[in-house]
């Protein structure tokens, strides 16, 4: 079923080279056509030289639109990097990430438990994110032996997975399993 | 439950500049831009360290890159070309290589990003060529 949606959001900091390579990485895994408008300006999301080029700045209002089978779902990941990525020290890319598992991504869209690899890291320094497009939120539930399990929230705010850190869950775009430094 | 396949390889990315500097300073752009997970590979400068291209590091660089999925080629200047043509030609896997006609530094973003986002070896090197056309003013 097609279908088009759109959402706005507020940068909290500026749209450098790498929440826009976040944006893009993440919007190119949507069959959806998703553009992002700024400014007055809009750019296909799936183009992170264009998604650059915008020029967005903190404060700056953001639109985010999707058309296609999976616009919705695309709307709702975007708009989590938005928020996420753009903040200062947010997770965009926190320097070249260390792979440590990757994610069986074998995912129905409702809600189950999985065991993903193991992983040298402990709960609160963890970020998840899965390999394919279409997965979903997840929270990291326990971790025990090395080993993290994760609840998967129903597909609606696919390629995101959360990470609770501190006790506040935190929302990052879909890629691999990789430990934050520090 | 269906279980959906792992998504293959990211396409793999050689980058063939003059100096090793240029290659490998925008080979670390990419991997921060694209998120760290797809292979680039830095081919720069000659095999003793001067500036030009080296066809054995070309070679090494489509080995190291591929990782089933193709590699996208990006030379930088005039004979960069000359050398990786030079080197396709006695390549095995040749149909696994595309090189682009592109702007070094803004095509190594695109492809990456692309190759990160999982799109196949055309349409990496449809986003590097692409790149000529973005304006970054």
């Amino acid at each position: 079923m097609s279908a088009s949606c759109e959402q706005g959001v507020t940068l909290a900091g500026d749209l450098h080279a790498r929440p826009a390579g976040a944006l893009a990485v993440a919007a190119g895994r949507f069959a959806s056509a998703v553009s992002v408008t700024a400014g007055g300006h809009t750019a296909d999301a799936k183009s992170v030289l264009g998604v650059m080029g915008l020029g967005a700045t903190s404060g700056q209002h953001v639109m985010v639109s999707a058309a296609g089978p999976d616009a919705q779902e695309a709307v709702a990941a975007l708009i989590a990097i938005l928020s996420e990525a753009t903040k200062v020290g947010g997770l965009a890319f926190p320097g070249p990430p260390d792979v440590i598992a990757r994610c069986p991504c074998a995912f129905s869209g409702r809600p189950q438990k999985r065991e993903i690899a193991r992983a040298p890291a402990s709960l609160g320094k963890m970020i998840f994110i899965s390999e394919r497009a279409g997965t979903c939120l997840a929270t990291v539930l326990r971790s025990r032996g090395g080993c993290y399990c994760w609840d998967l929230a129903p597909a609606a705010m696919p390629i995101c997975l959360t990470a609770q850190k501190s006790g506040r869950a935190r929302t990052v775009p879909v890629g691999l399993v990789f430990s934050a430094h520090g | 439950m269906t279980a959906q396949p792992m998504s293959t390889a990211a396409v793999g990315i050689v980058l063939v500049s003059h100096s090793a500097e240029l290659a490998e300073g925008a080979a670390h752009l990419a991997a921060q831009v694209s998120g760290g997970t797809v292979t680039i590979i830095a081919a720069g400068g000659t095999d003793d360290g001067e500036l030009g291209t080296s066809a054995a590091k070309v070679e090494r660089g489509l080995s190291q890159a591929e990782s089933g999925a193709g590699v996208v080629v990006l030379p930088d200047l005039g004979s960069a070309v000359l050398t990786v043509r030079a080197v396709l030609e006695d390549y095995g896997e040749a149909e696994n290589v595309l090189l682009a006609d592109a702007p070094f530094v803004e095509g190594a973003v695109a492809a990456t990003v692309t190759a990160a986002a999982g799109g196949d070896i055309k349409a990496v090197a449809a986003a590097a060529e692409e790149a000529r056309h973005v304006r970054k003013l």
